[in-house]
């Protein structure tokens, strides 16, 4: 009975082990991608554009790996609704781990270390899988190749299984790229097992016909990378225009131009960038509206598009996002696709909105969002939304260079006064490159008093030398003056050092205007370095009070650099 | 043993499932045409080829309808022959049959008629005609494919498409040479022994010109040292002895309204010679003054006069709008190598209240092509950028309003017969070009255009690249593109 019980046991364990052992695999993979990394999956939709249409599916055969390509892609699409993209990557890594154990059992004739072998290939197409820009059909390609050596195993050994193998490389090659590779492999260590040195050898060989590209896997080797996962959460929050998320996202993390950038444009589109602009570590004007270049993050360019689309310039826009899409890893994307149609829809430019509608519903997942827009139903939420954003639309025609930011956002104001948020990033853009005259000529006070514009007037007042009557004209609250007192004695008395300052005026203007540091990560926007200016501590007035009218000095001002000259046809 | 059988009852299922959706894939087949409604309005194709010449040696004009019809039938029928085709979203002719067509139809005209199952019935509509040329077209084609991100550039093609067929090969993929820029690539002007002479500029550290010339490819640097910069736009003399280069400072500048985009202006520019065999530059004043830019030389086919545009130097961007450039000559003495010394003003863009870009002279040397726009030097993005032929022997202007269309229509090309030419046009959707075959008679007289067909026309509307700068040729680029990319990296 004893014995009896052991052999179903193990029964039982062979039969049903290598199951939940797959399971468990998935049930993790599941977890770890719905919990913790689900934006890098979302992302991967983003900046995929798969059409169900007979050109576009074509495109796919006849290139190497089509199978896997035209698989993982059309799996891919699907990770735009919330679950889904765990969902899949999860059942294909369970199908990598099945894959390998039966593989590896045939190869090593034993379930136990078949299982460890599995997990490990599992685990290692797990981590492939955590980074940006690897698609699923890489994974695929690895099972592929993988499932195609037991056709070679099952056959008998002789002439005809030699050149099944060579037949099957070229097949693995077509249809699963890389994976010819995997099933190479797997081939030569089969013969190096069974002591068919010759036949190993010549297989080995063989790998010098079979391209020596990894396509479409894109790296050999990855790690979760958190810190791109936040960023890829703000990101993701703006597309689905959870503004709250993205200023409290961004808030959370200070250490990015991306996170200066989101908390900006959060702050922005709730109204509060003047009362909170300070309160976050801001890098000059860049993180408000950055100029970028071939060099530039796409994640970044694409940003910057975002932001010219609340603000109704709707050329640099449509400019910044066909950057971002370019730059993309697939040079495409539904969600530039998206934003694309809705600045054509804006400008008028019907046949071009129709061409990305039309691409749009051939999609699987946003048919439904381009009929939308097609329809135009004035009581549709997101066709209202819409309108209200074509109502920034420039009026009159402007001339203007990429870096001409200011210039641009008072464009925008003469043409649409009410523009709020173009208010806010005029008046952040003058304040954050210290250049305090055309704030005081851009400043409305009527629009709206904040405590960061009287800080930056009490500067401009100093500058100047403002008379008492001035300043009391000037409506600054007695504290903000007392303020100010209190910041210019303690800057003189320590020596113009920042950390004793910081504490008690770190989120002032005036400590700003001092002391702002390069204390931004240099993560994004490589572009950027070159543009960094120095901390104006030496180049401003310190005066003891606004009352003593000390002795003015030249400020230090960022000028934003002209766009060069090019010789390129385009 | 019940398990077993389990496992093989639930692989039978899965198998006769497999084998089901394929039978269904394979017997779901074209509804029975048992009733045609016909109706009185044209068919809906895209790319619309209705009331064309097209060349006798053109690859099949497949195309799609613009409606949901889900099968379709095609009858396309000449006097002497006759093709029927059957598809679903596209037509896919065959290439054997219809060159048997054309063949045996040159100088008809061809009546094709389209009948689609549209919404659960049948309909035929009215059919449409369009005339067999018996003048071919230059077999080859080269452009330039390019995302439009106006002033930054990510994927680069070159590509040499065959018109006859389908085939298009890559010339050079800027992705194998460090994501650098190529400018546009245009043949030669070489008579039936060029061994298929062109060149293009590769931009960047490693940048110069790759002239494919005798067999022989080369980077050059091509910069005159009283020049700001190297060569920007530029033509083959007959016989590509010589190449004539426009030097430009290039300035790119944005739009705020009407989807007007980018503004490229030149803050300098002037025309020069290269003698390739001499490897030498002539120059000269007239041609390099500070107050006028001169950019787009051209030769003309019989190499005594270099063609060019040219406008008095303004303050950009301020008075950009005032930029008008005119069409001018200077003689050129290709034995002496040197220009002559007076220019005269062949279209002036002063008079005509519009700018002049690209004059390309037809082989005969009787005709110039060019197109006008509003103002300015870069008409891409300029929506009333249109052709217009001057008749060099009568001072006539065709506007040519059957070949242009609502957006820009510029960046032209003859075909070594003079009969056709080709051009990018961003008729259809007003930010992607795409190449258009427009037919020219012995007087002048444009036909209207066509859309270079493809195998699959919804291509057209799936890409999202441009067709830059389409340039015809009789004779293909003879090297390969690994030869291109290693003279590249030099």
């Amino acid at each position: 009975m004893g014995l009896r019980r052991k052999i179903l046991k193990e029964k039982y364990r062979d039969r049903y082990a290598p199951w939940v052992a797959a399971l468990c695999v998935g049930l993790a993979a599941f977890a770890f991608f719905f919990f913790f990394y689900p934006y890098h999956l979302q992302h991967k939709e983003q900046t995929l554009l798969f059409l169900h249409n007979p050109d576009y599916v074509f495109s796919y055969v006849g290139r190497p790996g089509w199978v896997a390509c035209l698989l993982g892609d059309f799996c891919t699409q699907y990770y735009w609704y919330i679950g889904a993209g765990p969902t899949i990557v999860a059942l294909w890594l369970m199908v990598v781990w099945l894959v390998a154990w039966v593989v590896f059992k045939r190869l090593m004739a034993s379930s136990d270390w078949a299982m460890i072998v599995a997990t490990f290939v599992a685990l290692w197409e797990w981590l492939r899988e955590c980074a940006f820009d690897y698609p699923l059909s890489a994974t695929i390609a690895l099972a592929g190749g993988m499932s195609l050596f037991l056709i070679f195993a099952a056959l008998k050994d002789g002439y005809a299984r030699t050149i099944a193998g060579i037949a099957l490389l070229a097949f693995a090659y077509w249809c699963f790229a890389y994976g010819a590779w995997a099933l190479l492999v797997l081939i030569v260590i089969s013969l190096l097992l069974r002591k068919r040195w010759t036949y190993a050898i010549g297989f080995a060989l063989l790998g010098v016909i079979i391209p020596f590209k990894s396509y479409p896997a894109t790296n050999f080797w990855s790690w979760p990378n958190l810190t791109r996962e936040r960023a890829m959460a703000i990101d993701t929050e703006a597309y689905w225009g959870h503004w709250h998320n993205v200023a409290r996202m961004a808030n959370e993390g200070k250490s990015g131009y991306l996170d200066a950038f989101y908390y900006n444009l959060g702050q922005g589109m709730r109204g509060h960038l003047a009362d909170s602009l300070l309160h976050h570590p801001q890098e000059g004007p860049y993180a408000l509206l950055p100029m970028t270049d071939r060099n530039s993050n796409y994640l970044y360019t694409a940003a910057a598009g975002e932001a010219w689309y609340r603000l109704g310039d709707f050329t640099f826009a449509e400019h910044s996002t066909i950057l971002g899409m370019i730059f993309s890893p697939r040079s495409e994307g539904t969600r530039y696709i998206k934003r694309l149609a809705e600045i054509a829809i804006i400008n008028g430019d019907s046949a071009l909105a129709d061409k990305y509608l039309t691409m749009l519903e051939a999609t699987a997942v946003h048919s439904g969002w381009a009929k939308r827009m097609r329809a135009q139903d004035p009581k549709d939420p997101a066709i209202k939304q819409l309108r209200e954003i074509a109502k920034l639309k420039p009026t009159q025609d402007t001339l203007r260079f990429s870096s001409d930011i200011p210039g641009t956002l008072r464009a925008l104001l003469r043409d649409n006064p009410d523009n709020d948020l173009a208010y806010q990033y005029l008046m952040s853009v003058d304040l954050l490159s210290r250049d305090l005259k055309s704030f005081e000529t851009d400043y409305k006070p009527q629009r709206g008093r904040a405590r960061i514009y009287d800080e930056a007037m009490l500067i401009s007042l100093l500058l100047r030398n403002a008379t008492e009557e001035e300043l009391q004209a000037s409506g600054i609250p007695e504290a903000t003056i007392d303020d100010f007192v209190q910041y210019t004695r303690l800057f003189n008395a320590s020596g113009r050092q920042s950390h004793v300052l910081k504490q008690r005026f770190g989120n002032t203007y005036w400590y700003y205007y001092h002391f702002s540091g390069n204390n931004l990560s240099k993560n994004w926007g490589s572009n950027l370095e070159g543009r960094r200016h120095k901390p104006a501590s030496d180049s401003i007035p310190a005066a003891d009070t606004l009352r003593t009218k000390a002795l003015m000095r030249p400020k230090a001002q960022i000028i934003i650099p002209d766009s060069s000259t090019t010789n390129e046809i385009y | 043993m019940k398990s077993i059988d389990k496992y093989k009852y639930t692989r039978g299922w899965a198998g006769a499932l497999v084998i089901g959706a394929l039978a269904t894939a394979l017997t779901a087949c074209e509804p029975k045409m048992d009733k045609v409604e016909m109706v009185d309005e044209p068919a809906p194709i895209f790319p619309d080829y209705a009331g064309i010449i097209v060349p006798c040696n053109i690859a099949p004009l497949n195309f799609t309808l613009r409606n949901d019809a889900d099968y379709m039938t095609v009858k396309v029928k000449g006097q002497n022959d006759s093709i029927t085709v059957r598809g679903r979203k596209e037509t896919n002719f065959s290439l054997g049959l219809w060159r048997s067509l054309l063949t045996s139809e040159i100088g008809n005209d061809l009546e094709i008629t389209v009948t689609a199952h549209v919404d659960g019935r049948w309909v035929q509509y009215q059919p449409f005609y369009l005339t067999v040329s018996p003048q071919p077209i230059d077999p080859y084609l080269s452009y330039r494919l390019i995302e439009p991100g106006y002033e930054v550039w990510n994927k680069i093609q070159l590509c040499e498409r065959n018109l006859e067929n389908f085939d298009e090969r890559v010339l050079a993929d800027n992705r194998n040479l460090d994501g650098a820029c190529m400018n546009c690539h245009i043949y030669g002007n070489g008579n039936h022994e060029d061994k298929g002479t062109s060149m293009f500029h590769l931009r960047g550290p490693k940048g110069g010109t790759i002239m494919i010339k005798d067999g022989k490819i080369t980077k050059l640097t091509i910069k005159p040292t009283s020049m700001e910069t190297a060569a920007v736009y530029g033509d083959f003399s007959p016989g590509n002895r010589y190449c004539v280069f426009s030097s430009n400072l290039v300035r790119p500048t944005f739009h705020t309204l009407d989807s007007r985009r980018l503004e490229v202006y030149d803050e300098e520019s002037d025309v020069f010679v290269v003698d390739l065999d001499r490897n030498m530059a002539v120059e000269s004043p007239l041609v390099a003054r500070k107050d006028v830019w001169e950019t787009f030389p051209v030769f003309s086919p019989d190499c005594k006069w270099v063609y060019y545009c040219s406008a008095p130097a303004v303050t950009v961007p301020d008075s950009v709008e005032h930029l008008r450039y005119s069409i001018c000559r200077i003689p050129f003495d290709s034995a002496m190598a040197e220009f002559g010394d007076s220019v005269e003003v062949v279209w002036s863009g002063t008079e005509h209240n519009a700018s002049a870009c690209h004059p390309k002279i037809s082989p005969d040397g009787k005709f110039l092509l060019f197109t006008e726009a509003a103002y300015g030097t870069f008409p891409i993005w300029h929506k009333e950028a249109d052709l217009r032929m001057l008749n060099l022997e009568t001072g006539e202007v065709d506007p040519l309003d059957a070949v242009n269309g609502p957006n820009s229509d510029t960046y032209h090309s003859w075909s070594s017969n003079g009969r056709w030419f080709v051009f990018a046009s961003k008729r259809d959707d007003g930010q992607y070009g795409r190449p258009y075959i427009s037919f020219v008679d012995t007087t002048g007289v444009a036909a209207k255009p066509f859309l270079v067909p493809l195998k699959r026309p919804t291509h057209y509307n799936n890409t999202l690249k441009s067709y830059n700068i389409p340039d015809l040729s009789p004779r293909p680029v003879t090297a390969t593109q690994q030869e291109i990319e290693d003279a590249c990296k030099l």
